[in-house]
């Protein structure tokens, strides 16, 4: 039961990460870049 | 027009939710680097934590679904593989250094207003920030 939990939350953040495109390096440098230019 | 911003909140929603259910549910908290730490550890007593194998599984496995189902995103990565490994390293030492990562510390700890998350996650990203400033501009990158 807590691995299926550990499964779901996994999932659940991975997903996070794909739609708020944090997988993406570039998106990631434009935040660390943007207050330092 | 797209609205990038809701797609930030739609995922730092989830991110938390997450977070949360591991946190109630299981009471652990999702660093990701501590769970891979632990599982690395276990391996020679060949032992290991079956919801962190599991909550890996998910977080590797949505990504390749994702693809199967849509097609690869478009990801440049744009570095050398020897600056990879050697950045992966830097990042391996400096997150067992201070007891966490940008999940552990960032996400966890900071919504469970610890202090000692503050202090990590401020000086992370701040070097982060002035490593990134020095290699693109500072270095003629």
């Amino acid at each position: 039961m807590l691995a299926l939990a550990g499964l779901v939350c996994g999932f659940v953040f991975g997903w996070g990460l794909l739609i708020s495109g944090m997988m993406q390096p570039a998106k990631v440098l434009a935040f660390l870049e943007k207050w330092v230019k | 027009m797209t609205q990038t911003w809701l797609f930030g909140l739609g995922g730092g929603v989830l991110i938390g939710l997450a977070s949360a259910i591991l946190l109630l549910g299981n009471g652990r908290i999702a660093g990701i680097s501590g769970i891979v730490g632990e599982i690395l550890a276990g391996i020679p007593q060949l032992r290991g934590s079956a919801e962190g194998l599991a909550f890996l599984g998910g977080l590797i496995g949505l990504p390749i679904l994702y693809t199967l189902i849509r097609g690869a995103p478009a990801i440049g990565v744009t570095t050398s593989l020897p600056l990879l490994l050697a950045g992966g390293l830097l990042v391996g030492f400096g997150t067992r250094l201070s007891g966490g990562c940008t999940s552990g510390h960032g996400v966890c700890g900071l919504s469970r207003l610890s202090p000692r998350s503050l202090v990590a996650t401020v000086i992370f990203v701040g070097v982060a920030m002035v490593v990134v400033a020095i290699v693109r501009h500072g270095l003629g990158g």
